[in-house]
């Protein structure tokens, strides 16, 4: 029998869940749980293989319940349940410590799939959240590498150009040069304009 | 027979107590004392001047002729004035037919409208009330004569004033008589009338015999004298020297006294002024009583009591009585004393003499003690304390000298009038500085008008401030509150939503047949289900609640991966939170930038920085689209991004040439 405990503020879900679940020959609900506090103490008091997690409650919210769980000495496999579908959102969510995740709206037959699997395997994951993964591998859209807007003005900063030259090259006021080459400092951590040079000749940049 | 206008003058009463000697002060009367002090007040009579200058027609005629006239004449004010000559002619000489001229000049009186005419009756009523020693008639009619002054001629006007000062001086009330008798010094000197002015000179020398200070009595007395003579002012003449008399025996020549003393005398008789006469007696009786020649001074006291009496002469008699009283007390004849003293005494209280009624006290108190009859002498003495005070207190004498100043300061009132000039001139400088000072006032108006200015400056741009606070305070509410309905479509709605998809879900795997309605129901609901996370997404991010700047800015541009423009962000050290404020206005500023660029920049490329410095954000966006018009800065979106900057206290850079794209450069301090 696989020992599921279920938190959703949600009643009329939680109960419709509980039911179908209980319904089934090898599951059984053992606790039902509003907010993250009355999680954890059902996790404190009762051997759980899976807890189903909806990560939008009230009061303590998914994502600090999950830091809770973290610090119990027995930590059932988790399967997030929420309404987001934004990868930055799964993103997190993995982040967390969950070990599969479902979109609430998903079918009922999935959910079993995803209860089953997670208990035998320990993950569980849709083609979605594959594809997240997949993403993830080939890396983050947010860059931290140098744009070729700053490739741009760390040559002609090597090249011996004042602020002033680099600005009517490019058609930008010297602010915004200015704060480019801030930016480009930060990046690399660099001190100085020195050490920007250096940079780009160890880089073959120039 | 009016032809002969002479300013003759007649002299009046002329009465006035004195003390002989003043060695009772500080002494204490002891009743049982064994050595017993006898002291006795002799009275003196001085001679006041009264000179009704009063002149009229009739004055100089003699009294057959201006009683002919009287006869005669029909004319109201013409018999006034006859009858008024005639009381004055014959108010020695017939005292009762003088009463009767001046009851029927009274009656007259009132046929008469002219101001002047109805002065000189109340002048003459004075003098009638003051000779019968109806002193408080006196003052009344001083004050309805006051009514009259304008009409009043001068010399009546002297002589109101006069009359009013003797009778105050009769009343010891020498404070007041001495302001009537300055009043009429100084219309005597407005006037030129130097009869006038040797009244007043007389009353001054008067003044200074009650202040005890001889030397000067002497001088206004000699002045007096001299003028009078100068003027062959009989009456003047006779009464000066009456009171040179007294003076010269308070300085020790007592031969010059007497001289005087008969001189005066002399033209009394001449003068038929038996007044006069009893008055030089009574005086010539207390000087007999200095030099210790008792028999002579006896003979003159009953000379003059005899002489008072006829004429009914009250002060006469009661200073008569009163030295008599004296002299039978020094002869141990107290007896007679208390006899003598209880009788002025009593003349004394019925005419108000305050000098005697004290001095006759003090008498009969000692003469009361040498009899034996302790407590008549005590209940005396009392009775002498009491009015002592009354007379002799030094507030009395303190506004006596201080009028004396008010008197010699009158006089430098020409030479502070020749000052006056002077006075106008510096009244001119005055004026000067006024204008000086009312250009400062100017000055200072002006300054606290800029002050004021400033201050509502100040008060202006702190309303302001108050202002943008209350704006930031909204914002902030109005964040709040997207966010909880965001929160709310979100979780609550999209739960629902969510809940019955799953139903139908359900119910749609467990069906054997492939409803297409159900299908379709389904999707519609999917479809709504989206609509609503969209709404709430829009309303407020959830990642941007929940993770970040970062995750919401990641989120909005993952919605732009299926359109022509390449999105590329760069991000820096934007993995930890900020202010929450900031995250959202940085937020919004970026979704202005964003849709700014889709609507109008025509860019294929889009990059987006954002860098977190030590002190600083920095977020930047640049496009290589058309580039904006400069016109164009005044748009809805750049004015929301230049609000939001401001409101961070931030710095918004726009770099933008036509055709090469624009860079939008933004940094907030953290």
């Amino acid at each position: 029998m696989i020992r599921l405990v279920l938190a959703d503020d949600h009643v009329m879900l939680r109960e419709g869940l509980a039911a179908f679940l209980n319904a089934q020959d090898n599951m059984t609900v053992i606790g039902e749980a509003s907010n993250g506090q009355e999680v954890l103490e059902l996790l404190k008091n009762e051997q759980t293989d899976v807890l189903l997690l909806d990560i939008e409650m009230p009061g303590m919210n998914g994502f600090d319940t999950l830091r809770e769980i973290k610090k119990l000495n027995s930590i059932p496999k988790i399967l997030a349940l929420t309404m987001h579908k934004s990868p930055q959102f799964l993103k997190n969510i993995f982040a967390a410590g969950v070990n599969g995740y479902l979109p609430k709206d998903a079918g009922r037959k999935l959910l079993l799939e995803a209860i089953e699997k997670l208990y035998s395997t320990g993950f569980f994951h849709t083609p979605e959240t594959m594809k997240i993964v997949l993403d993830g591998l080939r890396g983050s859209n947010a860059s931290t590498v140098i744009s070729n807007r700053e490739k741009e003005i760390i040559q002609l900063i090597a090249d011996q150009y004042t602020t002033a030259e680099i600005a009517e090259k490019l058609f930008l006021s010297t602010h915004t040069v200015e704060s480019h080459r801030k930016n480009i400092l930060l990046k690399l951590g660099l001190k100085n304009t020195a050490g920007l040079v250096k940079y780009a000749v160890q880089r073959g940049l120039i | 027979m009016t032809g002969h206008i002479i300013n003759l003058n007649t002299y009046t009463i002329s009465k006035i107590y004195r003390r002989t000697f003043f060695t009772f002060a500080g002494v204490i009367w002891n009743p049982h004392s064994f050595f017993r002090m006898h002291r006795f007040f002799s009275l003196v009579l001085l001679l006041t001047l009264v000179f009704p200058l009063a002149s009229n027609a009739y004055e100089s005629d003699p009294i057959d002729s201006l009683r002919n006239s009287l006869a005669r004449t029909t004319d109201v004010n013409e018999r006034i004035l006859l009858h008024l000559s005639l009381f004055k002619r014959l108010q020695r000489k017939a005292p009762d037919s003088s009463q009767i001229h001046l009851r029927q000049a009274i009656l007259f009186s009132k046929e008469t409208a002219e101001d002047s005419i109805l002065g000189k009756v109340h002048v003459a009523q004075i003098e009638d009330h003051l000779t019968n020693d109806r002193y408080d008639s006196v003052f009344q009619y001083v004050a309805k004569a006051l009514d009259k002054f304008e009409s009043l001629s001068a010399r009546d006007q002297v002589d109101m004033y006069t009359m009013q000062g003797v009778a105050y001086y009769y009343r010891s009330e020498y404070a007041k008589a001495i302001t009537s008798h300055l009043q009429a010094e100084k219309i005597s000197t407005l006037h030129k009338m130097e009869h006038g002015k040797a009244q007043v000179l007389n009353n001054i020398g008067i003044t200074y015999i009650k202040l005890e200070d001889w030397t000067n009595a002497e001088k206004y007395m000699v002045q007096s004298l001299d003028i009078c003579k100068k003027f062959d002012l009989k009456r003047g003449i006779s009464y000066t020297l009456g009171n040179l008399g007294i003076i010269y025996k308070h300085l020790g020549r007592f031969h010059d006294a007497i001289d005087a003393y008969l001189e005066s005398n002399k033209v009394f008789v001449d003068l038929g002024d038996e007044r006069g006469i009893a008055r030089n007696y009574d005086n010539l009786g207390a000087l007999y009583e200095e030099l210790k020649n008792y028999p002579k001074a006896l003979e003159f006291y009953q000379k003059s009591l005899k002489k008072s009496r006829t004429v009914q002469d009250q002060s006469a008699m009661a200073s008569a009585l009163h030295n008599l009283g004296n002299l039978y007390a020094k002869h141990n004849d107290y007896n007679k004393a208390i006899k003598n003293y209880s009788e002025s005494l009593e003349i004394a209280q019925t005419q108000d003499y305050k000098d005697a009624i004290r001095n006759n006290y003090l008498g009969l108190s000692e003469a009361y003690e040498s009899n034996g009859n302790l407590i008549k002498a005590l209940s005396s003495r009392k009775l002498y304390e009491q009015w002592k005070d009354s007379v002799t207190s030094k507030e009395h004498l303190e506004s006596i000298s201080e009028l004396e100043i008010k008197y010699q300061s009158e006089k430098k009132e020409k030479s502070i009038l020749q000052l006056s000039e002077e006075k106008l001139k510096a009244e001119v400088a005055m004026a000067k500085q006024g204008m000086k000072i009312r250009r400062l006032s100017v000055g200072l108006v002006g300054a606290i008008i800029v002050f004021g200015l400033v201050f509502v400056i100040f008060r202006q741009r702190s309303k302001n401030q108050k202002q943008k606070e209350l704006i930031h305070a909204i914002a902030d509410t109005q964040h709040a509150e997207r966010q909880r309905i965001s929160q709310d479509l979100h979780d609550s709605v999209g739960g629902d939503l969510a809940l019955t998809k799953s139903k139908l879900l359900h119910v749609f795997e467990n069906s054997e047949e492939n409803s297409e309605e159900l299908q379709d129901a389904i999707s519609s609901l999917t479809k709504t289900a989206d609509d609503i996370r969209q709404i709430s997404h829009n309303l407020m991010p959830a990642e941007l609640v929940k993770f970040g700047l970062l995750p919401a800015i990641e989120a909005t541009l993952d919605q732009l991966q299926n359109t022509e423009l390449n999105v590329q962000l760069y991000a820096h050290e934007m993995d930890s939170r900020i202010d929450s404020t900031k995250e959202i206005y940085l937020y919004r500023i970026f979704q202005e930038v964003v849709q700014n660029v889709l609507k109008h920049a025509k860019a294929s490329q889009l990059n987006i920085y954002l860098n977190r410095h030590k002190n600083y954000v920095n977020l930047m966006v640049e496009d290589n689209g058309v580039g904006m018009k400069s016109d164009s800065k005044k748009g809805m979106g750049l004015a929301n991004i230049t609000s939001r900057v401001e409101h961070l206290k931030g710095t918004l850079n726009i770099d933008s040439v036509m055709g090469r794209g624009t860079t939008m450069n933004i940094q907030i301090p953290l």
